[in-house]
């Protein structure tokens, strides 16, 4: 479904990603683990989009997307759901939502998926007539995932869905990421907390400084001493 | 007590025709954080194109309303091209720059748009075909005509339809959307360089309609009249806070009612020194005072820099 090859991104005169192979299959839940500044966030804004890589070249579904903007992308079932959130503070969270399937114009599915997505989520449910800036920041990362599902993407790129989140309600994300995997939108999960994203995840692979130090099944991952060692704090 | 409720007629009017110009101002720098100074000269430039075509059919046979509609409809098409243009060509190369790039560059459009005016319409006072003549009612002991409670009619209407507009449509939402985080907006699926040029175009053609409000209303064009409106128009953007759409409304309608009031008064407070014609002090003294005191304005958010 999505095929990276040799993605070099600069920014600021720092190579931040130095020429990465990765790819997600149909139906993979994937993750990319690493310390800050390894330059996970960079690559999944050049995936999305946001930023325009030096080099390389991104395939999605078999097409060149490599610098294709974000507006463009959504509409071709590609998501992410930023670093941070970035929910519209001072929209409601209908608006929110109705963002979120801007690039649809199925009026009953936009509708339908709305109510769906609000009963996964029924703290947002009951907050639906609020500020945006005004939820907490678990309920902002509900609201950014709901969002980003209402434009019914087929790939979904998380970036840190767990920062800065109090554990019970990293528990809850990720309980409602696995509902999401479970709809069949694929996954690639970029998280810092390694351990939850390997125990959700098929496969993973480990960034270091810009590349890819590791690739491997989570579960093996998961075993690696290396990686025990570097990133499960044992 | 005749002054009084003369000179808030007046004013409304007057406002309500600064609050249509604030609009543009207001709406472009929510969206790109740019003091369009190149407004005022689009709303002239609306003014003067409507003066011209409504000269050239005052001589045909044609209905006095149609002439004014042929003269809306010309100002509207040049403002918005005009709008649109003017964003692509002059501001987008250099979103990115720092901003006082950009806002030295809408000072240089401005100027560009004041000559070429200069240059097509004369330096000289236009002043409009006798084409209506306005009947005076009398309310309460102040008089007003039917063409006052018509501009400000359809500033009203105009203004509601905007705030309905921003609030319900989907556009409306998207322009929102954008000015809060033009990059999730983008990831949203909204291409945020056509939310920036519908901004402009929004802003232009309500400002065009103003600018033939505005000839109606004084019987008269210059090509340097964009200035001082635009000057008075930012004052009222600012003074309701500049960003805020609702703001530059009531910022405009304030602003015209204390102008009003003021030059009503002004003589007898100055024992006759200062006549009306100081008026124009008053639009200042409120940009003054509201930056000292209170720079967001009156319905403006109290935020940090925008990121």
């Amino acid at each position: 479904m999505l095929e990276v090859r040799g993605l070099k991104v600069s920014y600021g005169g720092i190579n931040a990603v130095k020429g990465i192979d990765l790819d997600v299959q149909d139906g993979e839940l994937v993750t990319l683990i690493g310390c800050n500044g390894a330059g996970k966030t960079t690559t999944l804004k050049a995936l999305s989009g946001l930023i325009k890589p030096s080099a390389g070249q991104v395939r999605y579904n078999g097409k060149d997307i490599t610098a294709q903007p974000s507006h463009r992308l959504v509409r071709q079932g590609l998501a992410l759901v930023p670093e941070g959130r970035g929910v519209f503070g001072r929209l409601t969270v209908d608006e929110n939502l109705a963002m979120g399937a801007y690039s649809r114009r199925d009026r009953a599915g936009i509708a339908a998926d709305r109510e769906r997505i609000l009963g996964w989520f029924p703290r947002l449910a009951e907050r639906r007539a609020q500020l945006a800036g005004t939820l907490s920041g678990g309920e902002q990362q509900m609201l950014a995932i709901g969002r980003a599902l209402m434009s019914r993407p087929a790939l979904l790129l998380l970036d840190e869905p767990s920062m800065g989140l109090a554990p019970l309600m990293v528990h809850k994300i990720f309980e409602a990421i696995r509902a999401v995997a479970a709809e069949g939108v694929t996954l690639l999960l970029v998280e810092q907390n390694a351990k939850l994203a390997l125990e959700i995840c098929h496969r993973g692979y480990v960034m270091e400084s810009g590349v890819i130090a590791l690739a491997d099944s989570a579960r093996a991952l998961l075993t690696n001493p290396q990686v025990r060692q570097a990133y499960l704090g044992e | 007590m005749d002054i009084f409720i003369q000179q808030l007629i007046n004013g409304l009017v007057l406002g309500s025709i600064y609050a249509l110009v604030a609009l543009g101002y207001t709406m472009v720098y929510g969206i790109l954080g740019l003091i369009n100074f190149a407004h005022g000269d689009i709303v002239m430039v609306g003014a003067l194109v409507a003066l011209a075509v409504a000269q050239a059919l005052a001589a045909s046979l044609l209905p006095v309303p149609l002439v004014l509609l042929f003269a809306t409809l010309a100002a509207l098409l040049v403002c918005v091209a005009l709008g649109v243009t003017i964003e692509r060509v002059a501001y987008r190369p250099l979103r990115r720059a720092p901003r006082l790039a950009p806002l030295i560059t809408a000072i240089g459009i401005s100027i560009l748009l004041q000559y070429s005016a200069a240059l097509i319409w004369g330096k000289q006072y236009i002043s409009t075909p006798d084409l209506i003549k306005p009947e005076a009612f009398t309310f309460g002991g102040a008089q007003f005509t039917d063409l006052q409670a018509f501009i400000f009619l359809l500033a009203c209407t105009l203004m509601a339809g905007l705030l309905w507009f921003i609030k319900a449509s989907r556009i409306g939402r998207a322009m929102r959307a954008t000015e809060q985080n033009a990059e999730v907006a983008g990831l949203m699926g909204v291409d945020t360089n056509r939310i920036i040029s519908f901004t402009f175009f929004l802003g232009s053609a309500i400002g065009a309609i103003a600018g033939v409000m505005v000839v109606l209303y004084y019987g008269l064009g210059h090509y340097f009249m964009g200035f001082m409106l635009g000057l008075k128009a930012f004052t009222a953007a600012v003074l309701g806070g500049i960003g805020n759409v609702a703001g530059a409304m009531l910022g405009g309608l304030l602003l015209g009612v204390i102008e009003s009031l003021a030059a009503g008064y002004i003589g007898d407070l100055t024992g006759g020194v200062l006549g009306s014609n100081y008026r124009d002090i008053f639009a200042f003294l409120v940009l003054i005072l509201v930056l000292v005191l209170r720079p967001s304005g009156i319905m403006g958010q109290h935020t940090s820099e925008r990121a």
